[in-house]
């Protein structure tokens, strides 16, 4: 997934891609079905007897494998199994959870509250911070306070996710009890207390690579020939860095698209690590507990959000760039 | 616009003359440029005219104090009795910038932010000075389509972005915003460098009528002495970082005294005759930071004595306004001889080498090349010209099988030529391109380079040799890398990768373009010796109706994907029948 991701970023297939957003969106379509294809077979792909996949390690009475064969369908064509899948999926129904015998849909419906907020928290903390520390750091370049930055962001740019948890929990909720170490809280405003050192984990990691982004291209645009003439006529370097920001903005748009797909990943260690109610580690214990149906729905929904996000980054090129818009039109 | 309320107009501030007092450029490696002196008057133009390496831009930009990182300025310029210290901070020089001195950079592609519209770059102009500040909505709307009426262009240009327009309309654009805030000097740097023949004239003249209405000064840069001519009330003439020679234009431009304007000026083409070899100065230009103890000229010019290596020589006056900085020359020098003509005939002598019928190329919906249809006999050297855009090169690339024609048929030595590189043999057909910063592999050396083109031809390595000499370069380049090299030697081991493989046609895709008319003259004589020698076919691609008139028997002229004329080079370009080659001519000598 990652690698059709990166594929689209090549600038070439964004002229082409954002002509015709239409044409777009049916090819994030076939990748989707594609994809689907994939995440159906893993049932079959996963080691053991995909009865006994099903049924989860309890209960193998002859009875019960006869009755998932029957509730799945087992004795169908391998393509009717999908096909039988698919039109329930898309409908929102992926079967119940072997686990706890819930609706997977309710299932992953009361967890994905508490992972969106952990992500967007992470997102609007990361974006908050590094856009202007990478701002800082391009329009001081080459002085203390961009090497400072610079610096810091490749220890964040290295630093795993898990272990920054690790040495979060450690800090402030060992040592300095500001913040509690595990759960989701009760109210609202509880579950976002609990959520700002997850989201503080995710956001370091994140933040770093958008500062070296935010950094490089506004560096590029404020080489330019625009910049000097913009100067050459007496704008205030706040008024240059502006335009040159606008400019920039193309790369860091796509840039911090990109790093939401990264949170998707990252969400699972750093959950797992809080003990958070979340998606992350409902896919984790999924997967230990071989609950398929809620590996599937929860692979399935990460597939469509990244192909989401990267639709959305490649119709802000033509929001952000007239040359892009232009040719669209012409 | 008033001058009661405060409000500095252009018309309120004539009259201050612009003073620029031992301006010098230091760079890492020392001194770049030094001890530059010169005067405009209000509402005059003084054009500074230099090969690459003058130091004329970094001159420009010190002028604005707009110098990159690394780069540092001395000496001063004064606007009246308001004077300033080039070496000034930021903060110092900002409020001069846009009021009082603005500058123009070469390429409207570039100067101009992508992603705003042009009336919102005029009106920043506007709004960081006291004549726009506070002006919002509708007035500020007015104020930006006065200032686009001024550069004649109509008010919805205002709506528009720069990717909208052409070449010309963007300069103008960047004009109405060098201007916009009335500034008493305006600096063109190369300001039609980057624009069509056509297009040059009319931002030239643009810029004329500017300076003439509002009363202010021009420091016109420029490296063509054609495009000055007419345009410029006094000359300032640039060699390594210094000036040599400054006066009146129409003197300096016609009979110049020093050894080197004489030199440029003689090196400039006529489009009227054709020469058997073009005048050129020996050498190469000194690189930045070379220090030489005497005349920066001395090591390529044709008086120089013993003393002129040894003692400096200033810049001394031989006339209230003209001064000359030579030990030997104390007037206009005697202009050189004629070269010998040389005209060909417009009738393909003998069997054709290539012949193309019927060649189409289109990109997208847009056609590139229709129907274009040439012929070059054995031994022939032919010439295609055409502005940006015309399909020169794009024909030149599907002939060089670089790109695939959609329809039509080439025809080599009377076989049929496959449309892509497959099946090609590459030793019929070479190119040289335009650029030679980026035609040679950065890594390799001049020496690996060559010999990878000598294998492909499968010739011994001791060819090497031999073949440096054929460009003119000595054996100890084998050893040198691109970046030792200057552009004009760039493009001799790029004509020499080309002749390794000994081909039947060599395709010149603009390939002296990117050089200075002293190394363009001596490259464009190499190519005519290489000629002589081997026997060479060769298509010549250029803008330069002047460089094709020298180097091509018959030249064919492409507008817009279409030959619109050919012949002899002498029938068609100084003769021209065709209208569009007509304009073409008529932007080339003026």
């Amino acid at each position: 997934m990652a690698d059709v991701v990166t594929r689209r970023r090549r600038p070439a297939g964004v002229l082409l891609s954002a002509r015709t957003p239409a044409l777009r969106g049916l090819g994030i379509i076939a990748i989707l079905l594609v994809l689907s294809f994939l995440i159906f077979s893993l049932v079959y792909l996963a080691p053991g007897d995909i009865v006994k996949n099903l049924l989860g390690p309890k209960n193998t009475s002859p009875e019960a494998i006869a009755a998932v064969r029957a509730q799945y369908h087992l004795d169908d064509p391998f393509l009717v199994q999908y096909w039988n899948w698919l039109s329930r999926a898309v409908t929102g129904d992926f079967g119940t959870s072997t686990r706890n015998q819930e609706s997977v849909s309710a299932v992953i419906g009361g967890r994905a509250g508490t992972t969106l907020a952990l992500c967007g928290l992470s997102f609007v903390l990361a974006v908050g911070t590094a856009i202007p520390l990478g701002i800082l750091s391009a329009t001081r370049s080459g002085g203390r306070l961009d090497r400072t930055i610079s610096a810091w962001s490749v220890v964040g740019l290295s630093a795993p996710a898990f272990a920054v948890s690790l040495l979060l929990l450690y800090a402030f909720s060992f040592y300095l009890p500001l913040f509690p170490g595990f759960g989701g809280g009760d109210s609202p405003l509880d579950s976002l207390y609990h959520l700002v050192l997850p989201a503080l984990a995710l956001a370091i990691g994140l933040g770093a690579i958008l500062v070296k982004l935010t950094r490089t291209a506004l560096l590029r645009e404020l080489n330019s020939d625009y910049v000097v003439f913009a100067r050459a006529r007496g704008l205030s370097p706040r008024r240059v860095t502006r335009i040159a920001l606008r400019n920039a903005s193309i790369p860091i748009v796509t840039g911090a698209g990109l790093t939401l797909s990264y949170l998707v990943g990252g969400t699972i260690l750093v959950e797992t690590t809080f003990a958070l109610p979340g998606l992350g580690t409902l896919l984790q214990s999924s997967v230990l507990f071989k609950d398929v149906a809620v590996v599937q729905a929860l692979a399935l929904l990460v597939a469509v959000l990244i192909a989401v996000i990267a639709l959305l980054t490649d119709l802000s090129y033509a929001l952000l760039d007239p040359r892009v818009r232009l040719a669209g039109n012409r | 616009m008033t001058d009661t309320t405060g409000i500095r107009t252009a018309t309120g501030r004539t009259g201050l003359d612009i003073v620029v007092r031992g301006a010098g450029v230091t760079g890492p490696a020392g001194p770049i440029v030094s001890g530059v002196d010169l005067r405009i008057g209000a509402g005059r133009t003084l054009a500074v005219v230099g090969e690459s390496g003058s130091g004329k831009s970094l001159t420009a930009q010190a002028l604005s104090g707009l110098l990159a990182p690394g780069l540092s300025a001395s000496g001063s310029v004064s606007f009246g009795d308001l004077s300033v210290d080039l070496a000034a901070p930021e903060s110092v020089w900002r409020p001069f910038r846009g009021s009082t001195v603005a500058l123009l950079l070469q390429d409207p592609f570039t100067s101009l932010s992508p992603v705003h519209r042009c009336g919102a770059q005029i009106a920043e102009t506007l709004r960081a000075h006291s004549a726009g500040r506070g002006l919002t909505g509708r007035k500020l709307r007015e104020a930006v389509a006065e200032r686009l009426a001024e550069v004649n262009l109509p008010a919805h240009v205002a709506r528009q972005y720069p990717s909208e327009l052409s070449g010309g309309m963007r300069q103008r654009v960047a004009i109405a915003c060098a201007i916009a805030a009335d500034p008493l000097l305006l600096i063109a740097d190369e300001p039609t460098t980057a624009l069509d023949a056509s297009t040059q004239g009319e931002v030239l003249d643009l810029l004329a009528r500017l300076q003439a209405d509002r009363g202010m000064a021009l420091l016109l840069i420029s490296h063509d002495l054609n495009l000055v001519r007419g345009r410029a009330d006094s000359v300032a003439v640039m060699y390594a970082g210094g000036i040599v020679e400054e006066g009146p234009a129409a003197e300096v431009l016609t009979t110049p005294a020093h050894p080197y304007t004489s030199a440029l000026r003689a090196s400039n083409l006529s489009l009227e005759v054709r020469s058997a070899r073009l005048p050129t100065i020996a050498g190469t230009v000194p690189r930045p930071g070379e220090i030489l103890a005497g005349c920066r000229f001395a090591p390529r010019c044709a008086l120089a004595t013993a003393e002129c290596r040894t003692v400096p020589v200033p810049l001394e006056e031989i006339r209230s306004d003209w001064s000359l900085a030579c030990i030997h020359s104390t007037g206009p020098l005697p202009v050189p001889p004629v070269p010998e003509v040389l005209e060909a005939p417009g009738e393909t002598g003998g069997e054709a080498l290539l012949s193309v019928t019927g060649l189409t190329k289109t990109y997208g919906h847009r056609a590139a090349v229709e129907d274009a249809s040439i012929v070059i006999g054995r031994g022939e050297s032919v010439g295609i010209v055409g502005e940006s855009g015309s399909g020169k090169t794009t024909l030149a690339r599907c002939i060089a099988g670089l790109a695939e024609a959609d329809a039509g048929e080439i025809r080599f030595r009377g076989a049929r030529l496959s449309a892509g590189l497959r099946g090609r043999d590459p030793l019929l057909i070479q190119v040289v391109f335009q650029d030679p910063y980026s035609v040679l592999n950065p890594a390799m050396t001049v020496g690996q380079t060559l010999l990878e083109a000598l294998g492909v031809a499968r010739r011994p390595a001791a060819d090497l040799e031999a073949l440096l000499a054929d460009v003119g370069l000595t054996p100890d380049y084998r050893g040198k890398r691109p970046r030792d090299l200057s552009g004009g030697q760039r493009q001799r081991v790029a004509i020499a990768r080309a002749l390794a493989l000994r081909p039947e046609l060599l395709i010149c895709d603009e390939s002296v373009s990117a050089l200075d008319v002293s190394v363009q003259a001596q490259v464009l004589n190499l190519l005519t010796d290489l000629r002589e020698r081997y026997g060479m076919t060769i298509l010549f691609i250029s803008h330069d109706l002047a460089v094709v008139r020298h180097i091509t028997d018959r030249v064919y002229v492409m507008n817009e994907g279409r030959i619109v004329e050919s012949g002899a080079g002498r029938d068609v370009l100084v003769d021209p029948q065709h209208e569009y080659t007509r304009k073409l001519v008529t932007a080339a000598r003026t």
